[in-house]
């Protein structure tokens, strides 16, 4: 079991690798050659359609949960609303095209989950941005030492040696709590008792929640969790699948631990909180409408 | 500081070259779906620039923090101290294996309530050659629409699960698939049944020729195959199937 231990934990590093400098470059990217006032021009000044504009980043943006991070936290530092930053971290991940793709290669028989999974993960995600106050600033949950960093100086020969320099840096940052995540995360895959919980899946309650502690703690890439969900359909109720769709690429425990490397204690427990508490009550909304309407997927 | 800047580099080409040289090999299908193939190689030729760069520019100092390069090395480490074949033969044990997109697994203590018969020779008909890429669809298709299969012949190869049923003379015959990592893993096989299994060697290679009949156990029917002939093969160079 060690041995499926450490190939697993490689095998999600290696994953993840390409994913993790993707995100560096663009987080250096967005330090170096955005400024403050082109990125806030950018966006509505109504908080409903910068939101939902948010909720779509991912069709020109679609990024995984991994490179979304450092992302997510340089257009935090840069003064993107917290609100829309957000938004961008828990659509991108998943309301983009490949995640559209995979799931329907996996639900090709039952196209219910496809839509599902992106309506709903829409809701939620539109939810969330609305939900996080807009009177939160970046000070109030970036950690000090991040929240020193937001402002580019340039420190380097030019522009572009800055860049690259930013984004070593911001590689080696995030490197190690990867690890430290995929980890964690290969251990739940390993030794997570499965078979154990099945006796769970009666209640609606006890599925939903099983369903998203899974995904949570196993942190499958959103391009192929709906591959796993699938391997559930018949054994867990149809929400509860939903909640595992959408939950999973929007927090995960390898996630949770690149969002301690910037961001406060409370406020990445109020995320995952946040979160999670959306999530459940989509599973749960899907079970009840799927149950009044008679309807089985 | 130039010792950590060194030391940076370094793991940013080690990082690289380990890469490269799984790629190289092939290696890396044990871990990665090859569709990230063409990611991994942008990975390895970012990462050589990242640690030239980083030899060669004079960056101002940044604060290092020792302990997290043993971090950092972890990922190199279990590459020399771990093999990837010995973690595909304990997949079993961790995953279970799936019975096709039913994606039911073969629980421990599956057993058949009666020994299947051959077949007469004459019901016997057709012949099917399961290749590496139609293993999955062949195992699911015996489980989907039987009456297609059923009473026909097939030529079909494998790694050697023995489930614990009890029985000797059962068997799974079983392709490991992944579907973007290891993390996702799963062992897709059919049952096969013999009265000389239990000479054969668990996780080996091997190559079954059978009849496709149906075996009954506590919870209904289930396709096997009933073995005729079974040879040991080559481990093939690519052991995971990507679908």
């Amino acid at each position: 079991m060690f041995d499926v231990f450490f190939m697993v934990f490689l095998s999600m590093f290696l994953e993840g690798l390409p994913f993790l400098i993707i995100g560096s470059l663009f987080s250096s990217f967005i330090l170096v050659y955005v400024s403050e006032e082109r990125l806030l021009k950018s966006i509505p000044h109504n908080r409903f359609l910068g939101v939902l504009s948010a909720c779509f980043i991912g069709f020109v943006f679609p990024v995984c949960e991994c490179a979304i991070v450092p992302v997510f936290s340089r257009l935090v530092k840069k003064g993107l609303p917290l609100y829309i930053a957000v938004t961008i971290l828990v659509s991108a991940p998943l309301i983009n095209p490949i995640v559209l793709l995979s799931t329907y290669y996996a639900f090709t028989q039952t196209l219910g989950y496809v839509y599902l999974r992106f309506i709903m993960g829409f809701l939620v995600a539109y939810s969330i941005g609305l939900l996080v106050p807009s009177s939160l600033k970046r000070g109030d949950v970036l950690l000090p030492k991040a929240h020193a960093a937001k402002a580019y100086n340039c420190c380097c020969e030019s522009r572009f040696t800055d860049f690259l320099n930013h984004a070593v840096n911001e590689f080696f940052g995030i490197t190690r709590f990867f690890i430290l995540g995929s980890m964690s995360a290969s251990f739940f895959q390993v030794v997570f008792p499965r078979h154990l919980l099945m006796g769970l899946v009666g209640s609606w309650f006890l599925s939903i929640s099983f369903m998203m502690v899974f995904t949570y703690l196993t942190s499958v890439c959103s391009e192929v969790d709906a591959f796993i969900a699938r391997s559930f359909m018949g054994q867990f109720t149809p929400g509860a699948i939903i909640s595992f769709l959408t939950f999973g690429p929007m927090i995960d425990l390898r996630n949770t631990f690149l969002h301690l490397n910037y961001f406060r204690r409370k406020y990445v427990l109020a995320l995952v909180f946040l979160i999670a508490a959306s999530n459940f009550l989509v599973g749960f909304s899907v079970n009840c409408l799927l149950w009044i309407g008679g309807v089985y997927l | 500081m130039k010792s950590t800047r060194i030391l940076n580099a370094c793991l940013m080409f080690s990082y690289a070259s380990i890469v490269v040289y799984m790629l190289y090999t092939g290696r890396i299908n044990y871990y990665l779906h090859s569709r990230f193939n063409p990611f991994l190689y942008l990975a390895a030729f970012l990462l050589f620039v990242f640690s030239v760069f980083t030899l060669s520019y004079n960056a101002p100092d940044k604060e290092s923090v020792r302990w997290h390069y043993a971090i950092l090395l972890l990922p190199l480490a279990s590459l020399f101290f771990f093999s990837p074949e010995s973690a595909q033969n304990n997949l079993a044990a961790v995953r279970g294996i799936q019975v096709s997109s039913s994606q039911a697994l073969f629980e421990d203590g599956l057993e058949l309530t009666q020994s299947p018969m051959m077949p007469s020779v004459e019901s016997v008909g057709g012949v099917i050659n399961v290749s590496d890429d139609g293993f999955r669809d062949f195992v699911d298709g015996i489980y989907a629409e039987y009456y297609r299969f059923s009473n026909k012949r097939v030529r079909i190869s494998g790694i050697l699960y023995k489930v614990a049923s009890g029985d000797d003379n059962q068997a799974v015959l079983a392709r490991p698939y992944i579907w973007c990592c290891l993390a996702d893993a799963r062992l897709v096989g059919v049952l096969v049944y013999s009265h000389n299994l239990s000479s054969l060697t668990e996780f080996n290679w091997y190559e079954v020729n059978g009849v496709v009949i149906l075996g009954e156990t506590p919870s209904g029917s289930i396709p096997l195959i009933y073995v005729q002939n079974i040879t040991a093969i080559e481990t093939p160079h690519v052991k995971y199937i990507n679908p």
